[in-house]
Parts: C-alpha cells; sequence; structure tokens
C-alpha cells in the first residue's frame, strides 16, 4: 500500500494519510513504553522478591503507568529563573524527536515497514547521534552545574560508545552487502548474523545498553550517587519528555537487534506457519527482557572504567570483529 | 573496476612516496617502543635515511616516460618529477638542520616532529605527482595539517602556540575558499580529472559559463595563495616563522612554499590552459591583471615590511613573503619561459634560503635571542659563519655569480618576454633595490658592528653539512646555471604536463 | 510550485537563518544551536537531490562533531555575554558592501547557469556506486585521506596531552 502511495502525485489525502499511519505508530510505540515501564518494574519486583505495583488497574497494577504520566502531565511546569529559557525548551524535543524519527525505517514484518530506505541502518545511527545533542543542550540550558557535568557525562558516554555500535554492525553489512534493513533481514533466511559474527552482536549489545544509558552504564542519571544527570532541573512534561525519549529509544534498539542479529521476522526452522510479526514480537519481547534482567543484576561501574571499556576493549573487539566477518565471508559464505 | 586492472598498473612508480609513507609509519612506532627519557634526536638520522633513499629511488625512475594509475590519480610525469626533487632535497636537509637544534630538545623534537615532517613531505609529494582534483585537495591538506602541528609543537612556548593557532584559522580559512572555487570546477564540469576538466571546459554548454569559470579561478587562485604567503593571505608568515622552531620555519618557507607553486600550476593552468574568458580573449591571459596585482603587491608589502623589523626571524618571513611575490611573476605573465624560471628560481630559493636559516639557528642558540643584534661582529667572532651567511644573503638579494641572480634574471626575461608586463618588471626592479637596504643591514651587522657579546660560534656537523651544501649549490648554481636549466631541460616535457595520458 | 520547490524553499531558508544567526548571536551554545539546524536543512538539501548517503553521512558526522564542539565551547569559553567587544560601525560597513557585492557578483553568475546533459540515474543504488568508485577508481585519494585522519589524531594527542614534567611539577 505504501509502495502505491508513494507512486501515486501528491495532494492532502496523502498528506492526511501519512499522518495517521505516523499517528497510530505513536500510539504503539506510547503504549509499549506504558507496558515496557510497567514490565520492567514488575520484573525487578520479581526478582527482588518484592510484589511490584498491584494497586491501580487490578492485581498486576496494570493502570499504574498511566497514573504516574498523568501525575507528570498535571505537574506544574517549571522553568529556573536564570536557565536559558529557549533553549531549555528546545532540549527535550531535541532529545526525542529523533528517537521517533529513527522508528520510520525499521521493518517489523515484510509488510508492516514505513520507508525503506537504501541506507536506512546508516539513518538510524545518524539520527539517533542527534539526541546526544539535546541532552548536553538540556544540562547546559538548565544554568546548574550538576546538571551540566551530567550532560557532560552523557554526551562523552553518547560520543564513545556510539564508535563501537557502528563498528560492530560493519560485519553485517560486509554479509548482506546491503545498508537496507528489509536486505538485512532477507539476508538471514538460513542463519542470523548473531551466530555468523558472535563478536559484532556482543559488541553491539553492550554499546546499546551505554547508548540507552541503563544499566550497568547508566551514569548519565544515576539518581542514587550523582544527584541524577542533565535533567535535574526539568519537572513535569519536559523530563517526561526525557524519559519517553528513553523509552522509545529502547524500544527502536530493540527493534534494530532484532533486525540485525536475530533475524528479524523470519521464523525458526519448521515454525514457519506463525506470522513474521509474531516473530518479531518474540524475539523483541527477548531482548527487552534480558536488558531488564541485566538492570536487575549488575552493578554500576565507574566512569573512568566506562571510558577505558568502550576505547580499549569494545573498540579493538570490533575491529577484530570485521576482520573475522570478512574471513568468514570468504571462506563460508562464497 | 576488476582487480586485474587494478594489479595492472605500476605501482613501483610509487616507491619514494612508499618510502616516505614507510620511514614515517616505522618511526612513528620506534617512538611509541623506545624508553620514555631516551633521546629522540637519532630518529632524525633514520628520516634522513629514508628521505635519501626516496630520493634514489626518483633518480632510478628518472628515465620513465607519462605513467598513471587509476585516472590520474597518480601520475609519474616530467612536472612531478621535477619538483619532488625539490621538495626531497629540501626536507633531507632541514633533517640535517633539526639533528642539530639542540635547543628545544626537551620537547619540540620528540619523535612526532620528524615523522609529521614526513608526512608533511608526503602530502607536497602527493600534491606534485597527481592530475586529479581529489588527490591534490588532500595532499594539500596533509602538508596542511602536518605543518599546524608541527608549528605549535613546541608547546610551553606562548610564541609557537599563537602561532599554531593563527595558522590553523588562517588555513582553514584558506581551505574554505579553496573548496568554494574548486566546487565551482567541479560544479561546472562534473570532472576531478584535471584533463577532463580541461577537455570539458571546451564544451559550449558550459561555455556559456565563462564568468564563473574567472570567478573560480580567482577563488581558487586566493585560496592557495595561503600555501605560499603572498597578498591577500599573507599576514600569517610572520607571526608563524617567528614563532615555529627553526626547522619549521624553514620547512614552511621553502618545501611548503614550493609545493603551493606546484598546486597552483599544476591545477589552475591545466584546467584553464584552454578556456575562454569573458571578452574574447582567453581566461588565462584576462585574469593576468589580477595576478599581476596579487603579485605586485606582494612584492611591495614584503619588501617595504621586511625593513622595519628588528627580529631577523620576521625580517626573513617578510622577505619570503617578497620572495614568492617575484616567484609569481611568472605566473602572472605565462609564457614558455614560465615553468624553467619558477623551477630554477624554487631550486636556488631552497639552497639559500635553507642555508640562511641554517646561519640563523646556529647564531641565535648561541646568543638566546633572534634580535638582528645577535649578528653584531659575527665577521670577528666566526669569520667562515659570516662569509655563508653574506653569500645566502647576496643571493636573496639577487647579486651576479649567486643562484638567486640567475633566477630574478630568468623570471624579469620572462617578464619582459609577452611584452605589456614593463611596469611589473620595473616594480620587481624596485623592490629589489629596496631589499639591498634590509639585506645589507644583515652584513653590516656581521662586519662593521663591534661584537656585545664574545665567543666563537662553533658549528656541528649536521648544520656544518647543510652549510657547506647550500654554500655550493648557491655558488654553483649562479656560476654555472646551465648544469641544472640542462638538467631540467633533458628531464622536463611540456608536452606531457598539458596531455592527458593515452 | 511543486512540494520539492516548497521543500527546498523551507529548508534554504531554514539553513541561511541558522547561518545568520550563528554569527549573529554573542553566546557559544547558541552559535553552535544555529549551526545544527543549518547543518540539518543541508542535509534535507541532499535528499532532496536523491543523494541520501550523502545526506545521511552528513547528519551523522555533524551530530557528532556538533556535539564535540559544544563540550568544547562550554568549556574554552568564559559564560558572561558582556565581554565582547563593540566591532566599529565603519568596520559593519566594509563588510557589509563586500558581502552585498559578492552576493551580486554571485548571484549575476549563477542567473544564467547552463550544464550539460545530466546523468539522471545516479541516484539508483546510490550507495553501492559511491562504494565502488571510492575503492577503485578513488583508492589512492581514499588512503591518503586515513594518512591525514592519523596525522591529525596524532597531533591532537601531542598539543593536548600532558608533559610528564609538568605533570611532576602538579604533584610537587
Amino acid at each position: 500500500m505504501i509502495e502505491h502511495l508513494l507512486q501515486s502525485p501528491p495532494g492532502w489525502i496523502h498528506f492526511l494519510i501519512f499522518f495517521c499511519l505516523g499517528a497510530i505508530l505513536l500510539a504503539i510505540v506510547l503504549g509499549f513504553v506504558t507496558y515496557a515501564i510497567l514490565a520492567e518494574r514488575k520484573v525487578l519486583g520479581f526478582m527482588q522478591i518484592r510484589i511490584g505495583p498491584n494497586r491501580i488497574g487490578g492485581r498486576f497494577g496494570l493502570l499504574q503507568t498511566v497514573a504516574d504520566v498523568f501525575k507528570l502531565l498535571i505537574k506544574e511546569d517549571i522553568i529556573p529563573k536564570l536557565a536559558d529559557r529557549p533553549l531549555f525548551i528546545l532540549a527535550p524535543i531535541l532529545a526525542f524527536a529523533p528517537s521517533f524519527l529513527v522508528l520510520a525505517v525499521m521493518p517489523f514484518s515484510e509488510n508492516v515497514k514505513f520507508a525503506d530506505i537504501g541506507v536506512g541502518l546508516l539513518y538510524y545511527i545518524a539520527v539517533s547521534g542527534i539526541s546526544a545533542i539535546g541532552m548536553l543542550l538540556g544540562g547546559w540550558a538548565s544554568n546548574n552545574k550538576y546538571s551540566l557535568l551530567g550532560g557532560m557525562r552523557s554526551a562523552a558516554q553518547m560520543i564513545s560508545y556510539e564508535i563501537p555500535l557502528v563498528m560492530s554492525v560493519i560485519g553485517v553489512i560486509l554479509f548482506t552487502g546491503s545498508l537496507n534493513l528489509t536486505d538485512i533481514v532477507e539476508g538471514q533466511k538460513h542463519v542470523a548474523y548473531m551466530f555468523l559474527s558472535p563478536i559484532g552482536f556482543i559488541v553491539f549489545f553492550i554499546s546499546s545498553l551505554a547508548e540507552l544509558s541503563r544499566t550497568p552504564f547508566d551514569l548519565p542519571e544515576a539518581e542514587s550517587e550523582l544527584v541524577a544527570g542533565y535533567h535535574v532541573e526539568y519537572s513535569g512534561f519536559r523530563w517526561a519528555f526525557f524519559m519517553l525519549a528513553e523509552y522509545v529509544y529502547l524500544f527502536a534498539m530493540a527493534s534494530l537487534m532484532t533486525v540485525l542479529f536475530l533475524g528479524g521476522w523470519n521464523p525458526i526452522p519448521f515454525l514457519g506457519f506463525i506470522p513474521g510479526v509474531i516473530w518479531f514480537a518474540l524475539k523483541f519481547s527477548l531482548i527487552v527482557f534480558i536488558m531488564i534482567w541485566i538492570r536487575g543484576t549488575f552493578p554500576r561501574i565507574r566512569a573512568d572504567q566506562l571510558m577505558e571499556f568502550a576505547w580499549k576493549v569494545l573498540l579493538p573487539l570490533a575491529l577484530l570483529n570485521i576482520f573475522v566477518s570478512a574471513a568468514v565471508k570468504e571462506l563460508f559464505l562464497k | 573496476m576488476e582487480l586485474e586492472t587494478i594489479r595492472s598498473y605500476d605501482w613501483g612508480i610509487m616507491a619514494p612516496e612508499l618510502i616516505i609513507l614507510g620511514a614515517a609509519t616505522i618511526l612513528s612506532l620506534a617512538d611509541l617502543l623506545m624508553p620514555k627519557k631516551a633521546s629522540r634526536r637519532y630518529l632524525a638520522i633514520f628520516a634522513f635515511l629514508g628521505v635519501a633513499c626516496a630520493l634514489v629511488a626518483l633518480f632510478m625512475q628518472l628515465d620513465n616516460g607519462v605513467i598513471s594509475i587509476l585516472a590520474d590519480t597518480y601520475r609519474f610525469d616530467s612536472f612531478s618529477k621535477a619538483f619532488k626533487l625539490l621538495f626531497l632535497i629540501g626536507t633531507g636537509l632541514i633533517l640535517l638542520l633539526a639533528f642539530d637544534d639542540r635547543k628545544g630538545e626537551r620537547d619540540e623534537y620528540r619523535g612526532e616532529f620528524y615523522y609529521l615532517l614526513l608526512t608533511a613531505l608526503l602530502g607536497a609529494m602527493m600534491m606534485a605527482s597527481s592530475a586529479d582534483m581529489i588527490t591534490l585537495f588532500v595532499g594539500l591538506e596533509l602538508l596542511s595539517l602536518s605543518s599546524y602541528i608541527m608549528a605549535g609543537l613546541r608547546k610551553r612556548d606562548r610564541q609557537s602556540n599563537e602561532a599554531a593557532f593563527k595558522y590553523v584559522v588562517n588555513g582553514g580559512i584558506s581551505t574554505a575558499i579553496t573548496l568554494f572555487g574548486m566546487s565551482y570546477i567541479f560544479g561546472l564540469t562534473g570532472e576531478t580529472n584535471l584533463y577532463a576538466i580541461q577537455n570539458a571546459l571546451g564544451d559550449p554548454t558550459i561555455l556559456q559559463n565563462q564568468f564563473l569559470l574567472v570567478f573560480a579561478f580567482l577563488i581558487t587562485f586566493v585560496g592557495l595563495s595561503f600555501k605560499i604567503a603572498t597578498v591577500p593571505f599573507q599576514m600569517w608568515a610572520p607571526d608563524v616563522y617567528h614563532g615555529a622552531p627553526i626547522p619549521v620555519t624553514a620547512f614552511l618557507s621553502v618545501v611548503s612554499k614550493a609545493a603551493g607553486f606546484v598546486i597552483m600550476i599544476r591545477f589552475l593552468l591545466v584546467t584553464f590552459i584552454a578556456a575562454p574568458g569573458v571578452a574574447e580573449k582567453p581566461l588565462l591571459q584576462e585574469v593576468q591583471p589580477y595576478l599581476a596585482i596579487l603579485a605586485g603587491a606582494s612584492m611591495i608589502i614584503g619588501n617595504l615590511i621586511a625593513l622595519r623589523q628588528r627580529n631577523i626571524k620576521r625580517m626573513f618571513a617578510y622577505s619570503s613573503i617578497a620572495q614568492a611575490g617575484y616567484i609569481l611573476v611568472p605566473f602572472a605573465v605565462i609564457s614558455g619561459l614560465m615553468f624553467e624560471a619558477v623551477w630554477f628560481y624554487l631550486l636556488a630559493y631552497l639552497f639559500m634560503n635553507i642555508g640562511v636559516f641554517a646561519i640563523i639557528q646556529l647564531v641565535t642558540a648561541k646568543s638566546g635571542s633572534t634580535d638582528i643584534s645577535s649578528f653584531a661582529g659575527l665577521y670577528r667572532r666566526s669569520p667562515w659563519i659570516a662569509v655563508c651567511m653574506t653569500i645566502f644573503v647576496l643571493s636573496l638579494a639577487g647579486f651576479p655569480a649567486t643562484a638567486g641572480f640567475i633566477g630574478k634574471f630568468g623570471i624579469f626575461m620572462s617578464a619582459l618576454s609577452t611584452g605589456a608586463h614593463y611596469w611589473l618588471a620595473g616594480i620587481m626592479i624596485a623592490t629589489t633595490v629596496v631589499s639591498y637596504f634590509y639585506y645589507f643591514n644583515v652584513i653590516g651587522q656581521m662586519f662593521f658592528r663591534s661584537e656585545e657579546e664574545a665567543g666563537k660560534v662553533s658549528i656541528p656537523g649536521g648544520v656544518l653539512t647543510v652549510t657547506a651544501v647550500c654554500v655550493i649549490s648557491t655558488l654553483v648554481l649562479g656560476i654555472l646555471p646551465h648544469t641544472a636549466l640542462e638538467f631540467f631541460y633533458n628531464q622536463f616535457d611540456l608536452s606531457q604536463f598539458f596531455t592527458p595520458t593515452k | 510550485m511543486t512540494g520539492e520547490m516548497i521543500a527546498f524553499f523551507i529548508l534554504a531558508l531554514v539553513a541561511i537563518c541558522g547561518g545568520v544567526f550563528m554569527i549573529h548571536s554573542e553566546n557559544v551554545v547558541h552559535m553552535v544551536v544555529s549551526l545544527i539546524f543549518t547543518f540539518l536543512s543541508i542535509a534535507g538539501i541532499y535528499i532532496l537531490l536523491s543523494a541520501e548517503f550523502v545526506a545521511v553521512v552528513q547528519v551523522l558526522i555533524y551530530s557528532g562533531a556538533i556535539t564535540i564542539i559544544m563540550l568544547f565551547g562550554i568549556m574554552l569559553t568564559k559564560h558572561d555575554p558582556k565581554s565582547e567587544k563593540r566591532i566599529a560601525k565603519s568596520r559593519i560597513l566594509a563588510v557589509g558592501t563586500g558581502v552585498v557585492a559578492f552576493f551580486i557578483i554571485m548571484f549575476l553568475a549563477i542567473n544564467k547557469l547552463s550544464f550539460k546533459q545530466q546523468d539522471v540515474e545516479l541516484y539508483v543504488h546510490n550507495v553501492k556506486k559511491i562504494g565502488i568508485e571510492l575503492y577503485s577508481k578513488y583508492v589512492i585519494p581514499f588512503e591518503l585521506t586515513s594518512i591525514l585522519l592519523l596525522v591529525a589524531l596524532i597531533g591532537a594527542v601531542v598539543l593536548a596531552k600532558k608533559d610528564e614534567s609538568e605533570e611532576m611539577n602538579e604533584h610537587e
């Protein structure tokens, strides 16, 4: 259908259709975010032998997050007097918008995808980099030394881990010979790339944890030790925007990992009768679960260890992965 | 393009560049693995050996005709070998000079200096041996970037910091301007190969944009004039030459400047040789007045401001602006004599200027100041050094029986050969006369002032070699210029320069 | 007026405004933010030209680079907008005249631009074509660029690293 729409001449109807499609995706993503937060709290509770949210919305606390968000929205909107007002307002938008923009290229199944562009993977990496600017900007515009330090910390982490993240997918690009995400999934018909480039997968997974600033790399907002991060001065719905961006990135990153390494909507052999979207959802949920699991079990690492780990461990490993992947391709896939 | 096609090229022709690259790589590794406290001075010898090997490799290739690799992204022709020779000799001499510069042994001559010098040389060599806009530009940037860092290596010296900063800011602006001009040339023709551009400029549809072409030419020229330190990009030179360590200053004023002329000649002449201008005249003829104004302004500004300098390094910085102005004259006039005039002058300039800086290094290291008074009474203290300095200064001033005279004479003749450029030749004579004042001031200091501080200036081996080579070459080129010119005529074939490889 | 034209005008306007704000504002961070808008709209113009690879690389490189510039801007400047020097009126006038003259010349020059027949198939398999060109025909400048980057890296380390003797002095 999208194909057809793209071919026909432009008009207001088209604009409306695209707008609605975007709105539907946004609704799905928001739904995911709502229940991802709940799931996270539930799983963490389970791991720490607690019950977790259980009051609002029945036994399982199904409406807990909705209530939390509602609380955030009706909170007073505070902008510090000495803050740089325009930038203070701009920062959350700049942090959130890219997180939703990257979803445009994500193929969820053969049919459910929006923009099928040739440089999809590169687009994801490029656009997601803009968020770091939003965080740094938020930290600076608050005119508070703690938020500035937090912003610096986040920017340093984002930039450092982006490099192994990009390097680790080069193996996948080598196997497929394309940057198009659909082509990458198609290339995994027989075997998922996590088996062909395991080093790449591990490096990517670790770097993605850091990019999402999740435990053990959650220094940008270590609320218990470092007076939170770039968003100390934010409250209400502006703060919610930063948090939303983070969870939308969780959604996007888990989807990307599914697409790149777990074979996207491709089924496990002999189970091809189950539709692709379900497979995608299963693999995707598995990754989200593992990320929550890691949060429940790992301690936070120190800032200097954080940098050393990116530059001295992950980057060489990612470079090694490029070499190994090229060898694998030459020896086995020709 | 198949792998076979790529393999079929004669990659051996890149030997000089590859040797330099290899030497730089080994040096960087050696610097990393050596014990921290060990002196890095002996890395200079290794770097010198690398340059010498590259020179030998180049001599072995001299008899080859035009060899082009991958659509002229690397091109070996008479032009490239003539100028690569200059770069290699210049850098070799500068390395010897650096070997004996004990003043800054503690920090500025750490290993980095030697391999940055080699990468800068590599950039210059690529600028000489390519006929592709992209390679030329990357070579230019490699040279520039290495030079920026070398200028700022003396980190604890405020002047050096200032020099590096001014250099990098000015360099950035000039690069932007160059690139802006180049983008128009590329945009109009859609080609990066210089010969393809030359060819495309004959296309009648493109030729309707003559106005834009003239504009692109001038913008590119102005951008490139940064490297040769002429008007309008001359202001960085005095500060940078003053602040940088002396071997770096020598490198900037000789090799880097020659590389600037090389890229100007190669890029602008090859692309625009056949392009018509706005009026009926060819483009290159049409822009001549502008180039002549820039050349004249460089000569006047360089020589007049040099008169007022008390600092010897600044004085020679302004002198080098003026010298670049002289070399621009044949470019502004464009005649058949141009290539030999430019080449010969650059060769002569290489020897005399490196010689001057070698002696400045000796004398200022002894006295601890770069004021001109440190030369006072040098003749009584160390007569031989004073005599050598006199020879170099006379050569820079253009006195007969020195290389500088023959060079200036060649330029002068080329200015007169095409006619209607008498005024430019006039400016040249007038500014040369002006330059006598400050050049003779140095000589006067050495011979007629009483010494303020006693003490003979001792001359270490490396500088001695450099000075000896430079003195002998300056005199030989001055008395027997045909030795170099014959070599040039034998090796240089103008048709190789302007026509693409078949 | 087609949609492409509208998109172009919006992007061009944002790019120019970003540039003007960048020059005009006195606060380093504001300058950088204006730059972001300029770079992003230039990326948008590349997309209009079907050069998706260049567009994405533009965003990729500049979003990282801008963050770094901003970090440096914050670290290296004083947060005191009043310390700006006033620029003389005559100088503004001179520069303004220069800019206007430049604009007029350029406008006259590009107003009657004519091109050869353009290659219209270039956008098909854009990335692949760029890759093939880069690794075959332009492999020499490509490798030379890697040396260039290495030099820049070494240079940055050399200039920014503290000397050991300096460190020792600080400890004493």
